[in-house]
């Protein structure tokens, strides 16, 4: 079977989420970044499955940061976009915007 | 900051009933939360939704080997039937007439490799199969399901037909519980082959870390 090349919703939300955030990207900041453009609860299982599958298909990178004591002593895991992650998300980005052009103007949306 | 105490039975769901490895990165995230003031309900429907979205991604992971246990072990009666022909009944009870201890050990050796060939013909079946599905058959892996199969199917096997007899289940549930001992066996024998893809994700996920870091850098 042909591996799956887009992109999903929440898998570009977490790419993006994961740009924007830089160098502090892990499980918490990434769930409330798309809970504040979302605006709804995001559960951090659902984040960690996104990441993983991102990270099977070499989309992101993790490396283990600092352990604190209202962690319970337990790693962040920090997530960064690979070169070929940032890649992909260009190419959505194209595929996105190339669709969206092409749509008739939307009823309620101004030219 | 204090760390606050996460309901007992919630931590250990997460700790226990999570399958594959330990995810402590979640563990240490859903501690945070809750120390900066999330409610202990929120850190049970975390836990939750967790737990139902690592069953559905361990199932699906696996769903190669759910599909062969359960195609195979419904094979199972008709196996049994097309054995029992005539012939193996009459090698069957000449062994039972044969002196103590062979009187026994043969009819239970001859039971056995019945049951042995059909599990071992599946396991078979499904390592062709899998070659040629999975890039990177791991033959180690196969042989330890090997032999986990073939330790399982015996007592799954005696407990089924004991629950049987305790309960005088008729003709039909009899058959079709005839075929749970081998999905049991099934299972654990090729859980480990269709789990590979698992590994080779894993070490994909810390493979990347020592890639330089252009995510900053590369305008969008």
């Amino acid at each position: 079977m042909a591996e799956r090349s887009y992109l999903g919703e929440l898998e570009l939300m977490i790419l993006l989420s994961v740009v924007g955030l830089g160098e502090e990207a892990y499980g918490v900041p990434i769930s409330h970044e798309i809970e504040k453009h979302v605006g709804r609860e995001v559960s951090l299982g659902s984040v960690y499955a996104a990441l993983e599958r991102l990270a099977a298909r070499g989309l992101v990178a993790s490396r283990m940061g600092e352990s604190t004591p209202e962690r319970g002593g337990k790693a962040r895991r920090y997530f960064r976009v690979t070169k070929v992650g940032l890649r992909q998300m260009q190419e959505t980005r194209r595929v996105l915007q190339q669709m969206w052009r092409s749509l008739p103007v939307l009823r309620g949306e101004r030219p | 900051m204090s760390p606050k105490r996460a309901p007992r039975l919630a931590a250990w769901m997460l700790d226990h009933l999570v399958p594959g490895d330990r995810n402590e990165a979640l563990e240490g995230d859903l501690l945070e939360e809750l120390s900066s003031g999330r409610s202990s309900g929120w850190y049970r429907r975390q836990v939750f939704s967790n737990l139902a979205a690592a069953w559905r991604r361990e199932l699906t992971d696996h769903r190669r080997a759910l599909l062969f246990a359960t195609a195979w072990s419904m094979l199972a009666p008709v196996w049994m039937a097309l054995v029992h022909t005539r012939g193996f009944g009459a090698m069957a009870a000449g062994t039972r007439r044969l002196e103590w201890p062979w009187s026994v050990v043969c009819p239970v050796a001859l039971w056995m490799s019945v049951l042995m060939g059909f599990l071992w013909t599946g396991l078979l079946l499904f390592s062709w199969w899998s070659r040629s599905g999975i890039t990177h058959f791991a033959t180690r892996t196969f042989g330890w399901g090997f032999v986990r199969g073939t330790l399982f199917l015996m007592p799954v096997w005696l407990a089924t037909v004991l629950l049987n007899l305790v309960l005088q289940a008729n003709f039909w549930v009899a058959v079709i519980s005839s075929c749970f001992p081998f999905f049991v066996a099934m299972l654990c024998g090729v859980w480990g082959v269709s789990g590979n893809v698992d590994v080779r994700r894993a070490d994909r996920l810390m493979m990347g870390v020592d890639e330089p870091d252009s995510a900053r850098d590369t305008e969008l």
